[in-house]
């Protein structure tokens, strides 16, 4: 049963990450929590499902932000009091998330080569020959020239870079980026 | 709240698929990936990158037949397609300082979310009814992939063009990418106008407020300006707001320039602002809510550091110095917030009226100064004004334009 739970969790709950992210930078006034509440949100959301799958996984999905964020509030008391009521009023907001569109087969891939491209050069060209051109690790440090290793520490970051810009879409949620300014073999780095 | 941050745990999450995906993989590793994956937090953020693995895989479609990695946003120019189209048509006579087509498509393509109407929509029409004939041969992945360059083309070229305006109704909110991979990001009621050459990425505000988050690119400064008087430059993040001839700027990241303009110059001028030879005569600011009297300076320059708030008007420039998560604060709007700290009301609903055509109307000003805190939806007036009838005490009277607040 496990793994059809893992299929389920990332067809039905990471779509609607962008969404999501939205979401909780709209509503939340901490922008540099906005990526641990996703988080905690999908945790609670997987925890869950493993009892029993939601029928509606998005507004299920958007539930669990939203107890997750009131249940901070009251916790940690770290805003004033009417960001409840204002948090509570904005209910509204689901109707808006509603509103997802359908991404297009030229539209995903269009997605894809611009996160592809927004990869550091170095990174780039390692997901590029692991992942498109089919080689092995071994096969694309030769071709690179540098060690397995280093093919390795490339996949796990163009891996996590990748889920940030294609999951996230271009929800500016700016606590993760900074980490990547310092890479040295970036070009230019975007902010 | 867990201890273990989602930095760490991505972090951790990358480096077992790449081990995993590295074909060296034992019977002890499994064990060890097993438990870790046994908490919910490690499994849905692994989860996360397997998917965008496998998605990944649709770009097999854009493989080039001799097996090269191609440039950032080349990958397109296969034996398979034809280069992008110009848009010779309408293109404007831009000089040498434009980047050639192939430049400007990959920085495009770099660039440019998805979701974002840069482009006219005629030439995006004109652009596909082009390549239409060619379906046939090269199949429907590489249809969509040549659109997509003839779309980037456009994008591109409507970028740099000169005088590119951008508008934002009351109410709007909208983010827009610029080729060199800088991002400026425009409030309700506002306009800009973009025009980049090789030696300076300007920026006019016309009105209204705007958030920057800058590419680096020394060989270009990133100026902004602003009115008949004041030109800013560089910094990595910063916002300026324009009300009439006043200017507030805050810088979140970097350092920021603010300095006397000279409007003979104009976007295109040939002035270089840079940020290293002149940074250091300016003013050093370590005071809080230090004036600047830009009368008796002249053509003082003053530097912001991260944090900084700082409003210039016709008597000089007054610098507060907040922490950057302060001034991130005053920019929530960006996430369609308003945020309170303190405020008096007269002060908030004068906020809450720039977002919005209904506007919220205080006649008494003993109700002026009442204080307010909180985080309220910018476009929201009616959970704002009720929010504000339960805890103060107000009455709200609902007229046909506008909303007007009494002492109850």
């Amino acid at each position: 049963m496990e793994e059809p739970l893992d299929n389920w969790f990332k067809r039905e709950i990471l779509a609607h990450e962008a969404m999501l992210l939205r979401y909780l930078m709209r509503v939340w006034p901490r922008k540099h929590e906005v990526q641990d509440l996703r988080q905690e949100t999908y945790a609670r959301v997987y925890e869950a499902a493993m009892t029993s799958r939601p029928v509606s996984p998005r507004a299920f999905l958007f539930t669990t932000a939203h107890h997750l964020m009131t249940d901070r509030v009251r916790h940690e008391r770290i805003v004033s009091i009417e960001a409840v009521g204002d948090i509570e009023a904005l209910n509204v907001l689901h109707d808006e998330i509603s509103a997802e569109q359908l991404v297009s087969a030229r539209q995903e891939l269009k997605r894809l080569a611009a996160a592809m491209d927004r990869l550091p050069p170095r990174c780039r060209e390692v997901m590029w020959l692991r992942r498109v051109e089919g080689l092995s690790q071994k096969e694309t440090a030769e071709r690179l020239g540098v060690s397995v290793k280093a093919i390795e520490q490339q996949v796990s970051k163009g891996g996590r870079l990748l889920a940030e810009y294609m999951l996230g879409e271009d929800v500016a949620v700016s606590s993760t980026k900074r980490e990547f300014e310092s890479d040295d073999d970036r070009g230019h780095g975007k902010p | 709240m867990d201890t273990e941050s989602h930095n760490a745990i991505d972090e951790a999450a990358g480096d077992w698929f790449a081990k995993r995906e590295s074909g060296q993989w034992s019977a002890d590793d499994q064990e060890r990936f097993d438990r870790w994956l046994s908490e919910s937090p490690h499994r849905v953020a692994y989860l996360r990158i397997e998917r965008v693995w496998e998605r990944a895989e649709r770009l097999k479609a854009l493989r080039s037949p001799v097996g090269e990695v191609p440039p950032p946003g080349k990958w397109v120019l296969s034996p398979f397609f034809d280069p992008p189209a110009a848009p010779a048509a309408s293109t404007p006579d831009v000089g040498s300082g434009m980047p050639s087509p192939t430049e400007a498509v990959g920085r495009a393509v770099a660039a440019s979310p998805p979701g974002v109407e840069l482009f006219p929509s005629s030439d995006q029409q004109r652009v596909k009814s082009g390549r239409l004939g060619r379906r046939s041969r090269v199949g429907y992945l590489a249809l969509a992939a040549s659109v997509l360059v003839a779309i980037a083309a456009s994008v591109a070229w409507y970028i740099h063009s000169p005088g590119s305006t951008y508008r934002t109704p009351v109410g709007g909110l909208e983010s827009v990418p610029m080729a060199d991979g800088s991002r400026v990001t425009l409030n309700t009621d506002s306009a800009i106008r973009v025009s980049v050459t090789t030696k300076e990425r300007g920026v006019e505000l016309e009105r209204g407020e705007a958030f920057f988050e800058v590419a680096h690119d020394p060989s270009r400064p990133f100026v902004v300006h602003v009115g008949a008087e004041r030109v800013l430059a560089v910094g990595t993040a910063f916002s300026v707001r324009r009300d009439g001839d006043d200017v507030q700027v805050i810088v979140t990241e970097g350092t920021v320039r603010l300095e006397p303009g000279d409007r003979r110059h104009g976007l295109q001028g040939d002035r270089e602002p840079t940020l290293s030879n002149r940074s250091s005569s300016g003013p050093s600011l370590s005071a809080s809510g230090a004036r600047i009297d830009s009368s008796s300076a002249g053509s003082a320059v003053v530097v912001l550091p991260a944090g900084s708030i700082a409003h210039a008007d016709e008597a000089g420039v007054l610098v507060q110095e907040e922490s950057p998560a302060q001034a991130e604060d005053t920019l929530s709007w960006r996430a369609g917030v308003l945020v309170f700290h303190d405020m008096t009301l007269g002060d908030a609903v004068a906020e809450f009226n720039r977002y919005n055509t209904r506007q919220i109307v205080i006649e008494d000003p003993a109700v002026a100064r009442l204080r307010i805190a909180g985080n309220f939806r910018a476009t929201n007036v009616e959970a704002f004004v009720r929010l504000l009838e339960h805890g103060y005490p107000l009455r709200v009277e609902q007229q046909e334009d506008e909303v007007v607040l009494k002492p109850r």
